[in-house]
Order: C-alpha cells, then sequence, then structure tokens
C-alpha cells in the first residue's frame, strides 16, 4: 500500500537510490502499479536526484494476494523507474519480480535476481527444467479412483 | 422414558413382537428396576445376564444424549434437524469443505511439518504458466482451519531481501513439500523473526 509520500527503495540500475511517491492523496497503490515520483538520492547512473520519473513497484510490506487465496509480503518498499511510455530505464532489476508486474519488467529480469515464482527466459536458455503437467492435467488425478483405503 | 416403555410393553404383552424380544432374552423379567447410564442406555439395578443383554437391546434404540444422529442418516435429515437457516448452510459449508479437503488429500500428502521447520515447497502456478518453482524458507506460523488451513514461510535472499510467503494448505498448485530441517521453537507461531538477524531464518 503505498500512497503519497511514501518513502521507496530503488532496485535497479538507473542509478536512483531512493524515491518518494509523489501522486495525489487519496488512494493507495499495489505490486504492479505505476506511480509518479520524486528522486531523493541517486548515485552516478541515468537519473539524476531532484527529477521525478515514472515508476512501477515491486515490492511492498502490504501483503498481496494470488488467485488461490495465497499472500505476499516483502520487507521493504521497492520499485523499478520507467520512462512515461513504461519502458524500463534501468538494465536489471536487482530485487524481487512477480508476477504482478508488467511484461517489459520481465525484460531485465536477469539471472542475479531472486524471482519469486518465475523463471525467467534466460534459465530456461541454461537448462532450466522443463515445464510441468498443465493444470488440466493436474486435476484430472482428482477424477481418478482411489487407491487409498 | 423406560418407565414408560416398560409400562407400554407390559399393556402390549401379548404382542409377538413382544413375544420375539423376550424369546431373544430368554426368562427376562420386564418389572427389574432399570437405571438410566450416562449415555442414555439401561442399566439393570442388579447386574444379571438377562438384565445384561436386556441393556444392550434396549441400548440400539436409546435415544442420544448427545444427539447424534442413529444409523443409517442422510443428509437431509441433518439438515432438517437444523431449524435455523445459518446454522443449516454452516453445515453444508462444513460438509462441502470436508469433502474438499477429501478429494485433495487423496492426491496431496504432505509430511507433518510445524513452526520451526525449513521447506522447500515446490509450487506450479497458473501466473507461471504452471512451471515448478521452488520456494524455500523457515515456516513461522500454521494456522488450522480444516480445508481453509494456511502456513506461512520465511526467507530472506541475499541482495532481494525478506520475503513471507502464506501459502493455502489445500491449494492444488502445491506439489510438494520437503522438510530440510527443523529447529526448536518453544512457540506456535515464530513472529519474532521478523525482528531478528537474517543469517537465524535464511536457508
Amino acid at each position: 500500500m503505498i500512497g503519497s509520500g511514501t518513502f521507496l527503495d530503488v532496485t535497479d540500475n538507473s542509478g536512483a537510490r531512493v524515491v518518494q511517491c509523489i501522486n495525489q492523496s487519496g488512494t493507495a497503490w499495489r505490486v504492479g502499479d505505476t506511480i509518479t515520483v520524486a528522486v531523493k538520492s541517486a548515485s552516478k547512473g541515468k537519473v539524476t536526484a531532484g527529477s521525478v520519473q515514472k515508476a512501477v513497484i515491486t515490492e511492498t510490506r502490504k501483503e498481496f494476494k494470488r488467485a488461490d487465496g495465497s499472500t505476499l509480503k516483502f520487507d521493504k518498499n521497492a520499485c523499478v523507474l520507467v520512462d512515461p511510455k513504461g519502458q524500463p530505464i534501468g538494465t536489471r532489476v536487482l530485487g524481487f519480480a512477480t508476477h504482478e508486474l508488467p511484461t517489459v519488467i520481465f525484460a531485465i529480469v536477469g539471472l542475479g535476481t531472486f524471482v519469486s515464482v518465475l523463471m525467467t527466459s534466460t534459465a530456461k536458455k541454461l537448462g532450466a527444467k522443463q515445464e510441468a503437467p498443465s493444470m488440466e492435467d493436474r486435476m484430472k488425478i482428482f477424477d481418478q479412483p482411489s487407491t487409498k483405503k | 422414558m423406560f418407565g414408560r416403555v416398560c409400562s407400554k410393553l407390559a399393556l402390549l404383552r401379548t404382542s409377538t413382537a413382544l413375544a420375539n424380544l423376550e424369546s431373544a432374552v430368554g426368562q427376562a423379567t420386564l418389572a427389574t428396576p432399570f437405571t438410566r447410564r450416562w449415555d442414555g442406555s439401561a442399566a439393570p439395578a442388579a447386574s444379571s445376564q438377562e438384565g445384561e443383554a436386556l441393556s444392550s437391546t434396549f441400548k440400539k434404540h436409546a435415544p442420544s444424549v448427545h444427539n447424534t444422529p442413529s444409523a443409517p442418516w442422510t443428509p437431509t435429515d441433518q439438515l432438517r434437524k437444523r431449524k435455523h437457516l445459518t446454522k443449516r448452510m454452516g453445515h453444508l459449508m462444513q460438509v462441502l469443505e470436508s469433502e474438499q479437503m477429501d478429494v485433495n488429500t487423496r492426491v496431496q500428502t504432505f509430511p507433518r511439518f510445524s513452526a520451526g521447520d525449513f521447506l522447500e515447497i515446490k509450487t506450479a502456478v497458473p501466473e507461471n504458466q504452471r512451471r515448478e518453482a521452488v520456494f524455500k524458507g523457515l515456516c513461522i506460523a500454521r494456522k488450522w482451519r480444516g480445508w481453509r488451513s494456511t502456513f506461512t514461510v520465511r526467507n530472506f535472499i541475499t541482495g532481494g531481501g525478506g520475503i513471507e510467503r502464506t501459502f493455502q494448505l489445500y491449494t492444488p498448485h502445491i506439489l510438494q513439500i520437503k522438510v530440510l530441517r527443523s529447529m526448536q521453537t518453544r512457540r506456535a507461531k515464530l513472529y519474532y523473526f521478523r525482528n531478528r538477524q537474517p543469517r537465524e531464518y535464511r536457508i
């Protein structure tokens, strides 16, 4: 739940370190939402401190729900900077990336990033495991007669 | 209750049903005083062989003190028994959830684990196009609510940070749970690890 005034850590290599959400107050935003931020501190990189950027929230301390009812939460609020069109400014995501993020962000998710549930295309190229059986095939097991007592 | 039964039986002494009953238990005397047991069955005041046999016959048809249905019973009986709508719906929910748990446990068998166990969970979620993914961490909580049971796993990834994930126990997305090792705990919920150093709980 990121609101107006929230400080977020930046988990990409765009140069920014800490940003502050400067959206209009009244609502709160979650993982995957795009917000407007003011860069508070930055190291040498593509963005400078004091600039206004757009960011996609990648991590929140407030838990978010998945469709099956499971929840997920992180220890910090973090984001990744994007340009007004939505393309990421940095070239690597250094923190967590979840399925709630837009697809363009995943293009820059590398092997070094721990992705909570996704196997990146790079990992697959390096000989990752085969796909698990589809959900339909796995649900068919429930239709089989039970062999247990 | 049994006083009335005895008096009724005395009235129906000539009926065939009673004759069958008497022949079945031998030379039982219905005049034997009966005492009520805690479960509603009848016990003879003085223990005798015929008395014991008779008490078992009455026990079969004895009303249950705890209001459990006597077999065979039907689900509609259970619904009819409950006079209030919310109680009927509550019973329906209970039955549906236990049926679903039964279906899941036939397919998924998980080891016994509790808070304090380091787990490795294999999931295949539709968001990931059903690819297998592994999530490791320390189980810090287990919530026992029947079909709605959950467990929470916490881990710290170097370079990423702390992550806490709560899984629904009976979701078909969980393929396997493995217990890697256990730590001794004196609590059921280990939320204090949120304030501890990551080296204590990361895996």
